[in-house]
């Protein structure tokens, strides 16, 4: 199955790949020489079909931000009353590393 | 001299196979561990065939889970790695550091005990949104905000730039542990929006294709049929202005004074 995946890679990386259509995508992929399911699902373009073939899972979350930063615990929230201008120079900060 | 341990988080771009660097594949497939977090299993089974040791970052997402836990672990199991003398590589979709917490965090970390960490960046959502809608952000300026964020906070709206919202399937969730919203939520979006925006405003809903075999979402609706519009976590709301440049006369006039100036000295 490891075929699917670098064919899939070619189609990204390769322009003249990457827009074919009709017949000449059918060729594309019959000249991987793949088993039929596989195949079909490439035919169709159905990456959950593929997904569940090569045993990728089923679910993918594509989250990496919260919209606001971590409720503060009650000692934490004391410290900052305790020290103003720490607070200041954290809204001026130019980067997080 | 750095300790033994070093962490490169890696963007590997939104589209499988094509928007890969060079210098990020080498870090994915010199590195001991590879940490990952992508936006298709498909990509995942790509990135396993880089390196023999790809470790999912997945398992730490639950319904009901704060996400702030899962980014705290997710920077404790990379760490955890470059404590151990590793040379550990971080891969995100899109770009590293852009609208990602952990990898930010698990860098500065890194630094704070004294091992090297490096950010490699990649071609972002943002990126593939410009090419993909045909915008500019040059042309009349362009803001971006997480839904939520905009939501909590009092910020100001300039409805001559363009708008874009991330995340705004999740719009006003503030238990951080859901993966959608009602619509009600949005809907509540929707009247923020509507102090700057007619109701009838055209707004794209933009999905990046993560997968070579795919097209970009690029659905134009109105403003007001947000709330209903289905949504998941990889969409983003783009606004187009609905106001012309306002010029600014004074700031004109002072310039002109300056110019002036500057001329007979």
């Amino acid at each position: 199955m490891s075929n699917v995946i670098a064919f899939l890679e070619s189609l990204g990386n390769n322009a003249a790949k990457a827009q074919l259509t009709g017949e000449a995508y059918v060729a594309a992929v019959d000249a991987v020489g793949l088993d039929d399911a596989p195949r079909q699902a490439l035919l169709n373009r159905d990456a959950d079909a593929l997904s569940g073939l090569l045993g990728g899972r089923s679910k993918m979350i594509c989250a990496l931000f919260p919209a606001d930063q971590e409720p503060q615990k009650e000692g934490d929230e004391e410290q900052e009353d305790k020290d103003p201008d720490e607070k200041k120079e954290s809204v001026r900060s130019t980067g997080l590393h | 001299m750095d300790k033994p341990g070093s962490l490169a988080c890696v963007g590997i771009g939104m589209t499988l196979g094509a928007h890969i660097s060079p210098r990020s594949r080498s870090h994915i497939e010199q590195a001991d561990v590879v940490f990952a977090a992508v936006s298709d299993p498909l990509v995942e089974l790509w990135l396993q065939q880089m390196n023999p040791d790809v470790r999912s970052l997945q398992p730490l997402y639950a319904e009901g889970k704060s996400r702030h836990d899962t980014y705290r672990e997710m920077v404790d199991v990379i760490l955890a790695e470059v404590r151990a003398g590793k040379t550990v590589c971080g891969a995100f979709y899109g770009h590293p550091g852009v609208f990602a917490q952990a990898p930010h965090r698990a860098i500065a970390q890194a630094r704070a005990e004294g091992f090297q960490a490096h950010m490699e960046p990649g071609i972002s959502a943002e990126d593939c949104l410009y090419a993909d809608l045909g915008i500019d952000p040059g042309t009349v300026g362009c803001q971006h905000y997480e839904a939520s964020q905009l939501m909590f906070y009092q910020r100001r709206i300039d409805p001559s730039a363009y708008l874009v919202l991330w995340q705004v399937a999740i719009s006003g969730d503030r238990s951080f542990r859901r993966f959608s919203t009602e619509p009600a939520y949005r809907q509540l979006l929707v009247e923020l929006l509507a102090k700057d925006y007619p109701l009838d405003h055209p707004c794209i809903v933009y999905e990046a294709a993560t997968l070579p075999i795919h097209v970009p979402r690029r659905d134009t609706i109105a403003l007001r049929d947000l709330a209903l519009t289905p949504l998941d976590l990889t969409s983003t709301l783009v606004l187009p202005p609905a106001v012309p440049l306002q010029g600014n006369a004074a700031m004109m006039a002072r310039i002109a004074e300056l110019d002036a100036s500057l001329a007979v000295a």
